[in-house]
Parts: C-alpha cells; sequence; structure tokens
C-alpha cells in the first residue's frame, strides 16, 4: 500500500469578484512510496499549498480521490489527521504560550497526557537539541528555533506521514542545513515525507523523487535522474585531458553515431551522447589509443534547477 | 463531541489571552471601572444632593423604595437600578467580544489557524471549543464583577442606605446575572466567533465589537429615562430576545463555519 495515493485530484475555487473559476489542482495523479521523501515543486500559484491542504483533510476536493495510508481524505479526514504532521509554511505555533505548553497543547489531542507527554517532551527535544528552551516563550525564539519546535510540534505523536510545505522558506543557511538534516535524519526513521518547495537545491538534496506541477496540473514525475533523461536529449561526458586531443582523434569521434556533438575547451573535452553508459568506455578507448592521457571523466548531471527551468520555460513558451 | 478537547481549546485560548497584556489590560480596566469606580461614585457622591423632598417622595413611589431608607439613599437605589444594571451589561458583552474577537482572528492574524485546523478535531469541536474560550472567561468575570460591585454599593453607601442589602436583596439582580449576562456572553460570543472567522486579523474583528454596545446604551437611556426599565418582566423581555438572536447566530454559526471556510479566507 503506498502512503499517499492521489487519483484524477481536482480543486476549483470560485472567485466571486472575477466571477471566474480557478482550477486549483486540475486532475493530477501520483502517489509515494512508504518511507519516501516527495518533493512536490512549482511556481507560486502552481497549487501546491491547495494539495497539501486538501492531502491534510483541511479542504476538500471537487473531483477525484486521495488516501493517506489507505484513509480516504474526505471520508476519513479524522483519521488522516490523527496519523500525519504537517509543518506548516509559518512555523504555526502559539507566541504566547511556552514550548512546553505548546507540546503539551498539541500533544493532548492525539491522547498523550500526563507523565507520557512530560516524557515524549522531553525526548523529543533532547532530539532536536531544544531541551533548555522547555519553559520560554516560542514568541521569544529565533527563526531557526522557531522551525525547530515546529518540527518538535510535528513530530510529538509520532506520525508516520509528514507534510512540509517550505520548510527553510525564510531560514539562514546554517539553519536551512539543520533542518534539513532532521529531514534525512526522518528518513532513516522510515518516515514517508512529502515536501512542498520551491528550494530546488534543497529538494534535490533530500528527495528521492520529484513532482514539478504548474497551473494546477502535474508536469513530470520521477527521480532528477529520470526527468533528466526525459527532458534533455543528450547527456554530457566531460574529460579532462593530460594533453589537447589531435584534431583526427577529434574528427573520428564526431564522425560516431553515438556521440552527437562535441565542445573543446583546451584539454577539456564535453561530449554530448545519448547513452553515457555504453559511449564513456568507447572515447576513453579511443582517446588512450591515440595516446592522450585521461586524467577524469565526469558526467555531468542536470541539476533540478535545469529541468525545472526547462520544464517551466516550455510551458510559458520560453518566457521563464 | 469529546468534551476534554473543547475544554483544552477553552484553557489554551485563556492562557493566551492571559499572557496578552494588550488583550488583559482592558479585560481588567473594564469591569474595575464599572464594578468598583463607578459604584463608589454613585455610592459617595449621590446623597449629597438627594433633590427636593418632591422628587424623592415620586422617586420612592416609581421605584418602590421603603419609607425607612434615608433620603440619601434614595438616589443610590435609583441610580444603581436605571444605570447601573444596564451599564453592568457591558462586561459580558465586551468580555466575551475581546476574546472572541482574539480566538480565530486571532489565530489567522498570527497565523497559528493551519497547525490548530489540522489537529484531529470535529468542526463542531473547534467551533464550541472556541465559543467556551470566550464564554467562560466572560461569565466567571462578569459574576464576580457582581460581585464587587454589590458590595462596593453597600459598604460606600452604607451610611445611607439603612438596614437594607442593596442589589442582593432585589430579586431582578439576580435574574440579571443568572439568565441576561449569560445570553448576553453567548450571543456575543457567537456574533464575534463568526465575526472573527470572516475578518483576516483581530483589529477588523474588533471594529465590529461596537455593535454589542449599541443595544446596552438604549437600554441605559431607556433606564434613565424610565421609558423601560430592567425590572424582572424587563429582564425577561430582554432576555428572551437575545436568547432567539443567540439561538439564530448558533444556527448560522453550525452551518457557515467549518475548516474550508476558515482556510479560505486565510487567502
Amino acid at each position: 500500500m503506498n502512503a499517499i495515493q492521489v487519483e484524477n485530484l481536482a480543486k476549483i475555487f470560485v472567485d466571486k469578484k472575477q466571477q471566474r473559476e480557478i482550477h486549483a489542482v486540475d486532475g493530477i495523479t501520483f502517489s509515494v512510496a512508504p518511507g519516501e521523501i516527495f518533493g512536490f515543486l512549482g511556481p507560486n500559484g502552481a497549487g501546491k499549498t491547495t494539495t497539501i491542504r486538501v492531502l491534510a483533510g483541511l479542504l476538500k476536493p471537487n473531483s477525484g480521490c486521495a488516501w493517506v495510508l489507505g484513509h480516504d481524505v474526505v471520508e476519513e479526514a479524522g483519521e488522516v489527521r490523527k496519523n500525519i504532521g504537517f509543518l506548516t509554511e509559518n512555523h504555526g505555533n502559539y507566541e504566547n504560550l511556552t514550548l512546553e505548553q505548546n507540546l503539551t497543547f498539541f500533544a493532548s489531542f492525539y491522547g498523550i497526557e500526563g507523565k507520557e507527554s512530560q516524557a515524549h517532551i522531553t525526548e523529543i527535544l533532547e532530539k532536536l537539541g531544544l531541551s533548555d528552551r522547555r519553559q520560554q516563550k516560542v514568541g521569544k525564539f529565533s527563526k531557526g528555533l522557531k522551525q525547530r519546535a515546529a518540527l518538535a510540534r510535528v513530530l510529538i505523536h509520532n506520525p508516520s506521514v509528514l507534510f512540509f510545505d517550505e520548510p527553510t522558506s525564510g531560514l539562514d543557511p546554517v539553519a536551512a542545513v539543520q533542518v534539513r538534516e532532521l529531514i534525512l535524519g526522518l528518513k532513516e526513521k522510515h518516515r514517508t515525507i512529502f515536501i512542498n518547495s520551491h528550494n530546488l537545491e534543497e529538494v534535490q538534496k533530500v528527495c528521492d523523487r520529484v513532482a514539478i506541477i504548474d497551473a494546477g496540473k502535474l508536469k513530470r514525475i520521477g527521480t532528477a535522474q529520470d526527468l533528466s533523461k526525459q527532458l534533455f536529449e543528450t547527456q554530457v561526458v566531460v574529460c579532462r585531458l593530460k594533453q589537447v586531443p589531435s584534431s583526427a582523434i577529434i574528427a573520428e569521434l564526431r564522425n560516431r553515431r553515438d556521440i552527437k556533438n562535441i565542445r573543446e575547451n583546451g584539454p577539456v573535452v564535453e561530449f554530448f551522447v545519448d547513452d553515457p553508459d555504453a559511449v564513456t568506455p568507447e572515447i576513453v578507448r579511443l582517446l588512450v589509443r591515440d595516446g592522450v592521457d585521461v586524467i577524469e571523466v565526469t558526467r555531468q548531471q542536470h541539476t533540478l534547477e535545469d529541468i525545472y527551468l526547462k520544464l517551466m520555460r516550455t510551458t510559458t513558451g520560453g518566457s521563464a | 463531541m469529546n468534551a476534554r478537547n473543547l475544554f483544552r481549546i477553552a484553557k489554551k485560548d485563556w492562557i493566551e489571552v492571559r499572557n496578552n497584556k494588550e488583550l488583559l489590560l482592558p479585560l481588567l480596566l473594564l469591569p474595575i471601572l464599572l464594578s468598583v469606580v463607578l459604584p463608589l461614585i454613585f455610592a459617595l457622591v449621590l446623597p449629597l444632593d438627594p433633590g427636593t423632598p418632591e422628587d424623592i417622595s415620586n422617586l420612592r413611589f416609581i421605584f418602590g423604595i421603603l419609607d425607612d431608607v434615608p433620603d440619601g439613599g434614595v438616589m443610590i437605589i435609583v441610580m444603581t437600578n436605571s444605570m447601573l444594571k444596564p451599564y453592568l451589561l457591558i462586561i459580558p458583552t465586551m468580555v466575551a467580544m475581546i476574546i472572541a474577537s482574539d480566538s480565530i482572528a486571532g489565530e489567522k492574524e498570527r497565523k497559528t489557524i493551519e497547525s490548530f485546523l489540522v489537529l484531529p478535531l470535529s468542526d463542531r469541536e473547534i467551533f464550541v471549543g472556541k465559543v467556551l474560550g470566550a464564554l467562560i472567561p466572560s461569565l466567571a468575570i462578569s459574576w464576580v464583577s457582581f460581585f464587587i460591585m454589590g458590595f462596593t454599593l453597600n459598604i460606600a453607601g452604607r451610611p445611607n442606605l439603612g438596614n437594607h442589602l442593596i442589589v442582593f436583596e432585589d430579586a431582578s439582580w439576580w435574574l440579571l446575572n443568572s439568565v441576561l449576562v449569560t445570553i448576553l456572553s453567548f450571543m456575543s460570543t457567537l456574533f464575534m466567533v463568526l465575526i472573527s472567522a470572516i475578518v483576516k486579523n483581530v483589529k477588523a474583528a474588533q471594529q465590529y465589537s461596537a455593535l454589542g454596545v449599541i443595544p446596552i446604551i438604549g437600554l441605559v437611556i431607556s433606564g434613565v429615562s424610565q421609558f423601560f426599565l430592567l425590572d424582572v418582566g424587563g429582564i425577561l423581555i430582554v432576555s428572551g430576545i437575545l436568547g432567539a438572536v443567540a439561538i439564530a447566530l448558533a444556527y448560522l454559526s453550525t452551518k457557515r463555519l467549518n475548516r474550508e471556510k476558515l482556510i479560505l479566507a486565510l487567502d
């Protein structure tokens, strides 16, 4: 059973002022496996937050279905909410309450009370390095601490599925790295994590798979490598050589069908190929045969940013 | 509906209010003004000029004040019954509105509403919990204010009241506090929870609270002009009308308030 299953999900809002319908989510289908970290990417207004709100049982879809841990998000919204943790874009803790008061309040709705609650809070604060902040009002925390306090709230009832909406938004680089490490730590505990973000670097670092959504429609879904293969005709193999290769060997390589293009930059040569696994050994063999010393061969990966920008350019007709 | 969940929400809302000086100050100042300062002025200043013997005689007749009450005490009783009674109603109205305006609108303003709504609670538990969070403190403060006001009047007005205990020996005051104050608190809370669910911030919600004071000013004016007095009959009539309004508001709230509407009001 998938941790999250979404089928033809659609959510329409009515703009009463302009008397028009807004298709915030427009028939999307995807699934997230248990223990997977899934990134949900898209520009502002793409439908990311609406999707996460539907999955958390906060909004009802107009059509389609979604299940979290096998529970229908409409019919069994209460069960869904019992089993998920939802880290909102803003930290979501009560600033006039101490960290302990916040956690005690939230834990109580999951049946965690009294000594059990105190033990849970102690354990989670130790893990997140917040023990010394227990009796302080959350309003006095820095942004990074507030986000960690929010994580403590989200994890207090040990949910198996976590929704993070822009988890590092507005954090300084150090705090962002800390949050990222915490997310990776959760993966080790086999938690399923659904991350809404426009921080492509962050998503690339932590997510197993990504889905890219725009104007309510799902554009692509897969691993960064899959998407790179789908979107880019060629992959780049970079060879750093000891000597500048002869024009004869470059000409021979250019004549090969499996090499689409070659870009020379002195002793660094870039080969644009369809199937790097098949052609890389051949390139190296030919270079060595020609007496060229090969220092390093690397495969230039298309970053998630390249993938995202390419998709958005395609969608917006090159304006992105 | 889980009763413990309701009280958890109410308790959290009260702790938030208690920790917020901007909210706590008006919640303390208003009852002090109406239950201590105003009764002290009535008890100490009014006997200084009790009016002509003819006026006093008329007032004794209209308000049914016994002959053994000294002349100086007649004006205290008259003004207490015609002005302080409706003034005291400002306490449940304003306290309920101040707290209720902060409950949902405050959660929106401070961006905690989403993390609150994702809790495993039913829509009805959220609504009733929020109502209780304003209703309980409003009733508690109103009752404490009533007793403080009664004691202040009786202690400060002692030399002019003979053997009588004003306020406490009058059934209409007990009826006012047990019935009208409860209904008024409930109605004010429902009204403000509804408003705070629609608007985006506390300030916008509080602007509507002025609406709640208008009928009370009407009661003060009608009491002073003796057009409509809050005696037992008057209290029952006003309670009946406000009770009907409260029922309509409760019905409207159950129809209008749900997670989706609260979330959509954020965007």
